[in-house]
């Protein structure tokens, strides 16, 4: 199975990492490419291709090159890897994140997964891998999403009608964009004292390992200083063991009445 | 094609996770394990190990033992898992009333000294607080916050029931856990290391309840992908999809 992960790695909620792991834990035979924005950024995975800042027509043929997109993020505003990879007849296996919805039904033009789910994303994969007629039947469900998906002119004059209603909308009640706005100073308040509890807290350790480093080190500058002491105290004890006077003194004490050798 | 699904669950674990009515992709029956007769259904899943009981699924509230005799497991952690997961929601959760102004902090934990020491410390300091071994659907009903206590040693694990809070539009005091499903502290819920952090944070939700409301906002859509009827939808479909 041929599986693409899009993605910038150093953004964690796009859960990259997670991604390429489950495509390695795959019983079936698979090969994975990262495709990210900023692919000098992105890193290298173990046995995982690194592409992209590739333009629209090399990402279809990214798209196209693959069986299916892997998307396991936290958050997102719009699946619009999944649209993407949609359009080239391509299913998604994702998260249940923030609008996925709009592109990804479970079956139909995809799978979706629980999150940090890996053993459901590892047989997700496998019985892609495993049953051919799924994949096709998701094939089909995707490229019907994406011919019910607005074109950028469609998309264009539905924003600027959205616009328009706010613009000839009554105004906002300001009163009570204040109060929600205090309400929100007060919370970030109460969050920002626990944060620096837990930053003293922070501090406190911190301190505590800077002292201890230099405990240690301090102790193994003395146990250097003993060595060398241990060194020369043995040398000048092989050196006395050496003297004639010393082996005279040795033999010498053979003779004294009480005495073993 | 319609699926049709049976439940088998207790009372505490069918009203925070069961679902009964018709849906989009089928039915749903929640029923007690020991129910003699069970309804026709092209796939059944047991809320907990429910020794004996044969069931396509055991959707555990706790890490798995690995020695589980069921063939399909679904836990938040644990070796050999079909699926690491937390429970559904009920979907009834999503409109249940918002708590009474007087509501208080619920503390569950299955320590009575940790659960009753933090209670303590909470009416101690003027927080209404009451401790219980598991949450239930009337508990949660009465509550404003729900604590769970972390795990003194070890890596703690995701309450399976925390969507169901969430859903409830409670307050959620969760463990930091580095498995946390999607949800995201500081956001949709707030987690703490200690039982220390769960007093501090518990005081300071029931003190200013107005200014940690969006949590409950950010809660509610955080326990949307753990909507009973969706998820429930995708498992019984998985289920006839993957036969064991």
């Amino acid at each position: 199975l041929r599986i693409l992960v899009e993605g910038q790695a150093s953004l964690w909620f796009k859960g990259v990492d997670r991604a390429v792991a489950a495509a390695r834990a795959m019983t079936e035979p698979a090969e994975v490419t990262v495709v990210a924005p900023d692919p000098e950024a992105a890193g290298s995975f173990e046995g995982a291709r690194v592409v992209g800042a590739l333009d629209p027509a090399g990402m279809a043929a990214v798209y196209a090159e693959h069986h299916v997109l892997l998307k396991l993020s936290r958050i997102e505003g719009l699946a619009l890897a999944p649209l993407e990879a949609m359009h080239v007849g391509r299913p998604a296996v994702v998260t249940p994140y923030s609008g996925h919805d709009e592109a990804v039904v479970h079956g139909r033009s995809g799978l979706v997964v629980p999150f940090d789910d890996e053993p459901g994303t590892v047989r997700a994969l496998d019985r892609l891998a495993r049953d051919r007629g799924l994949l096709e039947q998701l094939s089909a469900g995707a490229l019907e999403t994406a011919a019910r998906w607005p074109g950028a002119d469609d998309a264009a004059t539905a924003f600027a009608n959205a616009v328009r209603g706010i613009a000839a909308a009554p105004e906002p009640d300001a009163d009570a964009a204040q109060r929600d706005l205090q309400l929100a100073q007060r919370r970030w308040l109460e969050l920002g004292r626990e944060y620096g509890r837990r930053l003293d807290t922070v501090h406190w350790y911190q301190r505590a390992l800077a002292e201890s480093r230099r405990h240690t080190e301090e102790l193994n500058a003395g146990l250097r200083v003993a060595d060398t002491q241990l060194i020369d105290a043995t040398r000048t004890i092989e050196d006395i063991k050496a003297t004639r006077a010393y082996r005279f003194g040795v033999a010498a004490r053979r003779f004294i009445p009480g005495r073993r050798s | 094609v319609s699926l049709d699904l049976t439940i088998l669950a207790d009372a505490a674990a069918a009203g925070l996770a069961g679902l009964d009515g018709r849906y989009e992709w089928g039915s749903a029956a929640t029923i007690a394990p020991d129910t003699g007769e069970r309804p026709p259904a092209a796939a059944t899943i047991a809320l907990g190990p429910a020794p004996g009981v044969d069931a396509d699924l055991h959707w555990l509230a706790g890490p798995a033992a690995g020695d589980d005799a069921a063939p399909r497991v679904t836990a938040p952690a644990g070796e050999g898992l079909w699926s690491r997961a937390l429970r559904p929601a009920r979907d009834e959760l999503f409109e249940l009333d918002p708590p009474a102004p007087d509501a208080g902090v619920l503390v569950v934990s299955g320590d009575l000294k940790r659960r009753e020491a933090v209670v303590g410390q909470l009416t101690g300091g003027g927080v209404a607080a009451e401790g219980v071994h598991e949450l239930t659907v009337e508990r949660l009903a009465a509550a404003a916050t729900v604590a769970f206590l972390p795990e003194e040693i070890g890596e703690s694990v995701m309450p399976a029931t925390a969507p169901a809070v969430l859903a409830a539009r409670r307050h959620l005091i969760a463990p930091r856990c580095r498995v946390a499903f999607g949800l995201l502290a500081g956001t949709d819920h707030l987690a703490a290391d200690d039982d220390g952090g769960v007093v501090q944070y518990a005081h300071a939700v029931s003190r200013f309840p107005a200014s940690f409301r969006m949590f409950t906002v950010f809660g509610r859509v955080a326990a949307e992908p753990w909507r009973a009827s969706v998820l429930y939808g995708r498992v019984v479909s998985d289920l006839v999809a993957e036969p064991s």
